[in-house]
Parts: structure tokens; sequence; C-alpha cells
């Protein structure tokens, strides 16, 4: 008689084949996500595998050869997304092939496990060999991403502790509360350029929307610039009105640690001097970890919505086509901009931050607000990521980004509308671009880089009664400064307007452009690439 | 220690070296969808090579039926 042993006797393998995504996913983004966020979709996988094997046992009478049949199931499931996302829709019509690659790869791992489900019913064979097995490959699968991550958090522990603030403990106190205490509305809209560059880079001419912010009675900034190339360093960088010199120094220039900046954009100088004014923090989910801030006193999202790991997730799978993931990103877009106006009547005074992933990539909406007819769902990748990796030209890309900011801009003047109908007392409201375009921005490389464009912003005030310390040249680490000072009678000085370019792989290595954004060797960069659809 | 565990053993170290390398250089959440399918692939080379061990008795037999009945019928003749 043949020995099995233990390692036959019990089937694991199907459990761990189901959490392997998760741990994964996890592993490699565990510098943006607490642990806590792999707690529902591992919880998730973990019950629906459960409930399918104890199925497959009662069709089978056998746990291990339901067990087989789950394994076969649970993976087929997880390698639908990569599997589509490898077989380039591309090399099907090369084929000679119409059919979509995700309705092929569902058909493949149909015809699969149905061939699966016929070998496990019809074998007589002991299925305890091929449970050992199985139960080693899928233990040998999981210790990977579990090794990763217990370096990754030792690591973690051994560097220095970040708390987390930039607020000087004393500045809040020299502060008066004024008698009416505006709500002030914080709309970011990702990489929404500045009007004179996207004539320029883009042969768009945006006045009609600028015009309206102006006989709104905002102030426009016409020579803006964000501080920083990305979003999550801007945003810290504008909430905590100030420069990230000090974390960079704490963290190391060489760190490549995201937690501390992202953790500055939830809980900001500019929400602590305004919560010891009284005022509630109101947010609105971005579906981007770093600006969804589930901590605010009022977090608001569209229910149906998930967060950014819980997508990583379906986007392992082939179970939501490129037209769902699309229709998800438009109500993402849109959730916030049409129910912006409900912030104003809330009874108490309100900071409300909505950070709106648009002009940015995905480019989900035509010029006329019809769905974008790109047929591939490609997520958040911008520069050489979407135009190099995901096989769009830059010239196509930069159609479908003004094409989406056309499409936005009505959507933005629509809720500035409703804001301003809906508030009791005039609000503050300021529309602002995190960073510039991504056509000519390159993460790695400044080289490949053309700085004017990529720094240029959307910087709009409306400041009934106050704006007078704005100007044009004003960045966004003067931002909450300027409003503080004038509504709250505190004393920020000004910063000094500089600009950074830092590489996505080290986000604290800083590398000031202030002087080159707009030199004659960043025009050069941007003649070298205009011609090119692709980074070298 | 058989040469299936020794290679499997070498495997896992190389994976895990591999796996450790790996930076993540994305703004926003990688997929990862490389080392994704080299992991699986991994894992399922290391599964191959413990099938082998699991049936590497039979497997031998196997080839010593096969080719030892051949060798000795070609003595024979």
């Amino acid at each position: 008689m043949e020995r099995t042993g233990m390692k036959g006797r019990f089937a694991i393998h199907p459990l761990l084949f189901a959490v392997f995504p998760v741990l994964f996913l996890f592993s490699k983004n565990m510098q943006d996500f607490p642990a806590t966020v792999m707690l529902k979709p591992g919880a998730v996988v973990v019950l629906s595998t459960v409930v399918a094997w104890a199925a497959l046992r009662m069709a089978l009478e056998d746990w291990r050869r339901a067990g087989l049949l789950a394994s076969l199931a649970v993976s087929l499931f997880f390698l639908s997304g990569p599997a589509a996302a490898v077989l380039p829709q591309v090399a099907l019509a090369a084929w000679g092939l119409t059919v979509r690659t995700q309705h092929l790869v569902i058909a493949a791992s149909a015809g699969l496990l149905a061939a699966g489900a016929y070998a496990v019913a019809k074998t007589r064979k002991d299925p305890r060999n091929l449970t050992k097995i199985l139960n080693f490959a899928s233990v040998c699968l999981v210790l990977a991403p579990v090794a990763s991550i217990v370096r990754q958090q030792a690591n973690e522990m051994s560097g220095p502790r970040w708390n987390a603030s930039l607020a000087d403990e004393g500045e809040v106190l020299q502060t008066q509360t004024p008698a009416v205490r505006p709500n002030i509305f914080y709309i970011i809209l990702d990489g929404y350029g500045r009007a004179d560059e996207l004539k320029q880079a883009y042969g768009y001419d945006n006045s009609e929307f600028v015009d309206f912010l102006t006989k709104k009675g905002f102030y426009v900034a016409a020579h803006s610039r964000s501080n920083y190339c990305q979003t999550i360093t801007s945003l810290s960088s504008s909430l905590n009105m100030e420069y990230l010199d000090v974390v960079a120094a704490l963290v190391g220039k060489g760190s490549k640690k995201r937690g501390p900046i992202d953790s500055l954009i939830g809980d900001s100088r500019a929400r602590k001097f305004l919560a010891a004014q009284g005022y509630r923090f109101a947010a609105f989910a971005s579906g981007f970890h770093a600006t969804d801030i589930h901590n605010a006193d009022i977090y608001i999202g569209d229910p149906w919505q998930f967060g950014e790991f819980e997508w990583g997730i379906i986007n392992a799978t082939a179970a939501l086509s490129d037209e769902a993931k699309s229709e998800q990103e438009r109500r993402r877009i849109l959730y916030p901009l049409e129910s912006m106006g409900r912030a104003a009547e809330l009874p108490y005074p309100v900071l409300v931050f909505a950070h709106i992933v648009a002009p940015h990539a995905p480019y989900v909406f035509e010029r006329d607000g019809r769905p974008s007819d790109i047929a591939k769902y490609y997520g958040l990748a911008t520069g050489e990521h979407l135009v190099n990796r995901q096989g769009i030209t830059r010239p196509e890309s930069m159609r479908r980004y003004i094409d989406q900011m056309a499409f936005v801009n009505g959507k933005v003047a629509a809720a500035i509308e409703d804001i301003l109908s809906k508030s009791k007392t005039p609000p503050v409201i300021v529309v602002q671009g995190d960073h510039g375009p991504c056509a000519f921005f390159h993460h790695e490389d400044i080289e490949k880089t053309y700085l004017a464009d990529r720094l240029s912003i959307l910087n709009a005030y409306y400041m009934p009664g106050a704006g007078r310390k704005l100007y044009d040249t004003i960045t966004p680490v003067n931002t909450f400064r300027v409003i503080f000072d004038e509504y709250f009678g505190a004393n920020y000085k000004l910063l000094p307007d500089r600009s950074f370019y830092n590489r996505s792989s080290k986000p604290y290595d800083f590398l000031e452009v202030t002087n080159e954004a707009g030199s004659d060797r960043d025009r050069k960069v941007y003649e070298r690439l205009k011609d090119k659809d692709y980074f070298d | 220690m058989r040469y299936p565990v020794k290679l499997a053993a070498t495997l896992i170290v190389v994976a895990l070296v591999l796996v450790l390398l790996m930076d993540n250089a994305y703004a926003y959440l990688d997929p990862g969808t490389g080392s994704y399918i080299l992991q699986l692939l991994i894992a399922g080379v290391l599964g191959g090579l413990f099938a082998i061990k699991v049936y590497w008795a039979k497997l031998k037999a196997f080839m010593m039926s096969r080719f030892g009945k051949r060798s000795g019928g070609e003595e024979e003749t």
C-alpha cells in the first residue's frame, strides 16, 4: 500500500489558491495600504471558495475530489484577468478573430473547467497524491508574497517613525474664529493643465471654461504651477501648506515608502486648523488610495463603488468586462460632481475635499459625454505607462485627454452653480489641478519630461469679499495660507513658489525645477517628444 | 536528500530572492501582472518537481521495466 502521509490527507490548496491574489496584490502595494485592506476581499474569496467547495463535496461525495475542482475553478478565475491582459486584442485580429479577448478567455476557462469536472467525476484513482502535490504548490505560491510582506514590514519597523504632522502645535491659538464661517470646497481635478499650455501643446482653447469661472467671480491664476509633479506629493504639500523637505529629511531621500506622504493628505494641517475652528471634514471617495480618506468626519461615496485595492482584485479576473470597468470609472467621476451641492446644505461649516480623477486617465468620456470608444480598460496608467505599455499613441492620449476635459468642464461648472445656489453663506471654492497633463510626463526620467506641461495647472479661487493676497503665479502650497490669513486672521507668511520633480520610484528625492520648467532645455525636450508617438 | 528535493529547495530560494528584489515604481496601484504570472509559473514548476518526487518510485519502476527489458532483449539477440 502506498504511503501518502498527512500532506495528502487534508486538502488546503483551494483556500491557498484563493487567498494568493489578495496576498500578492497587498505585497506589491503594501506601502500604500494598511493590512486591513485585505480583510474584505480576503473574506469574500475564502467564503466563496468554501461555499463552492462544500457544494462540490455534496455532488462528488469526497472532500479531496471536490477540492481539486474547487482549486481549478479558483485558479482559472484568477488567471483570467492576466490572461486577458497578456493576450492583446490586436493579436486576435491578426489571426482573423473578431472575438473579444475577454470572451475568449472566459470561454477557454469554462471549457477547461468542464473538462476538469468530467475528469474528476470519472476517475477512479485515489486523489491523495494529487492533493499532496497541490498542497505543496499552493504553499510555495503563498510563501512568496508572505515573505515579501514580512520583509517590507521589517524594513518599515526598522526605519524612522513618521507621526503624520507638519503642524506647528501653537499655530491654531494665533487665529480668530470669524463670525461667519464659510464652507470651503477644495476641488482637485487630477491632471488639469493651465489654459496657455493647453493651447500651446494641445491646440485646445479652454477659454470658455476659464471665462465661466471668471464671470462667476473666480480669480484664475494665469501662470500657476504645481509644487510637485505627482498627486500624492502635490496634495500632501498643499493641504499641509508646506514643502515636503522635512518629511524627506526624516524618512530619507532614498526611501520608497509612500505611507508618510499619503498620511499627510488624510491628517493634514489644513484639516486640523479648520477642526479647531469648529469645521467638519467631508471627503468624497476618489477611488485612489491616498485621497480616499475613510477617517473623514463625513465620508461620501457611491455605495456601489469599489475601493482601489478591491478594484485591483477584480481586475485580476475577467469577471467584469472592460465596458463595465469604464462605467464604474464614469460613475466615480460623476458622483462627487453631481452630489457636491448637498454638502453646501449641511447645518455646520465644512471643509469639503473632492479629488476627482479627471481629466486624468482612464479616458472614459467622449467630448459630448458619451462613453469613450476605447475598447480596453487600462486603469490609472499615465505617461509612459499609458503611452508605451498600453499601446496608445501620444497624439491619441492627448486627444482623449482634451475630450474628457471638455466634458468634465461642463460638469464642474454645473457643480459650482449647484454649490453657489445652495449656499446660505457664500462659500470659498478652490478648483485646482494637482499637476498638469501626462502626455509628456515620464515617471522615471526627467530628460523625457516636458516640465512646463506637467507642472502648469488650473488654479482658480472663489473667495467672496477676500482674495487680496492672490496673485497670478500662486502655487498650491500657498492656497490655504491665503484662505486662512484672509478669513481667519492667521498670519501665515506666503512661501516662495517653487516646483519639484521626483521619480515615482523615489518619492522623496526632490529635484527643484522652478527655473528649469519652460527653459530652453525644457522646450527642446518638448520639440523632441512632440512628434513621437511613444517615449524613447 | 534526493535530487528533486534539492532542486525544489534551490528553486524556492531563487523564487523568493526574485520576488524580494522586485520594486514597486508606480504612483498608483501596481497590478504586478508580470510577477503574478512569474510566481504562478514558479509554483507550477515546483509543484511539477514535487510530483516527480511523489511518483518517483512508480516512475523509476516504469523506466526500469521499459528500458531494462529493452536492453535485456538486445543482449539476447
